[in-house]
């Protein structure tokens, strides 16, 4: 039987999502002081300018954990068409990459995909896929990205958290020889590309138009 | 010049309520790049407006001692 007969399985109740509803509300105020400002040229002395700033900063800061949470999201990354939209599409391709052998077999999860790889552990980890999502949106509106996308060397430690306690990872005769462990804890070796396939089938590297895209 | 900035707010506003409604890349890009400068340009904009207000109001205490001065310190 074909996956997709099946139809949806498991579907659990989603979590509920009430921050954006927080961010909207903290929003509303201010774009109603605002409106007033703007109109009338000065604001009652109950609202101040001050009362502006500080409604607007707090609906930007509810804004910005929105957008924390919200990019993680294998969709939230998908989203930018030319660059990564061939990568996600990829995904679900028996392609023999390391990213589509992952998603295929479910040993990541579908919603936040690229984030699980793509960020170390802890909050450092977090804090720096966020700084290079930053840098990616600064290429992605500048368009200083080349095709194909430069894969930089694998976050050996994103592959180790999960496979280095697995039974048949420590049954593999070669992650025992020390030399080969000095390589990879020291990054001076990578996971991916040596002794398994690349993260991502070249083709999607190539971006949109180069027909990486379905 | 306070008008412009309320303007600034309003717009930083609505792309923050647009980025809420639905997160995308091109949503995320203008509200990091476009919305959080227009709210930084904005505060800096108030806080010239409430600057220079306030330094009108003291040059016109200056001008005129005996008006606007309820703790009469200076009558």
């Amino acid at each position: 039987m074909n996956a997709q007969d099946l139809g949806p399985l498991f579907v659990l109740p989603s979590a509920p999502h009430y921050l954006w509803i927080a961010g909207v509300a903290a929003a509303l105020p201010a774009v109603a002081i605002a409106a007033i400002g703007l109109v009338r040229g000065r604001l009652p002395k109950t609202l101040g300018a001050a009362g502006l700033v500080l409604v607007a900063i707090v609906a930007y800061l509810v804004g910005a954990i929105v957008l924390l949470e919200e990019s993680k999201s294998v969709a939230f990354c998908g989203s930018c068409h030319e660059p990564m939209a061939p990568l996600v599409a990829s995904l679900g391709e028996d392609n023999g990459s390391l990213a589509s052998i992952h998603w295929r077999k479910g040993a990541v999860s579908h919603v936040d995909a690229c984030f699980q790889c793509h960020s170390g552990y802890g909050i450092w980890g977090t804090l720096g896929a966020k700084f290079a999502g930053v840098r990616h949106m600064l290429h992605t509106v500048t368009g200083h990205y080349q095709y194909p996308l430069a894969a930089r060397a694998f976050d050996n430690s994103s592959c180790l958290g999960c496979h280095a306690e697995s039974a048949p990872f420590r049954a593999q005769a070669a992650h025992h020889d020390p030399d080969l462990q000095q390589l990879l804890v020291t990054s001076q070796m990578g996971c991916v590309g040596t002794c398994h396939p690349d993260a991502h089938p070249a083709a999607a590297l190539l971006g949109a138009r180069a027909g990486g895209a379905r | 010049m306070f008008r412009a900035a309320c303007g600034l707010v309003l717009a930083s506003q609505i792309v923050l309520v647009a980025m809420l409604l639905q997160v995308t890349g091109r949503s995320a890009i203008a509200f990091s790049f476009l919305g959080a400068p227009m709210l930084g340009v904005a505060v800096l904009l108030l806080a010239l407006s409430w600057w220079r207000s306030r330094e009108g109001s003291h040059a016109k205490m200056d001008r005129d001692p005996g008006r606007g001065d309820s703790r009469g310190g200076r009558t």
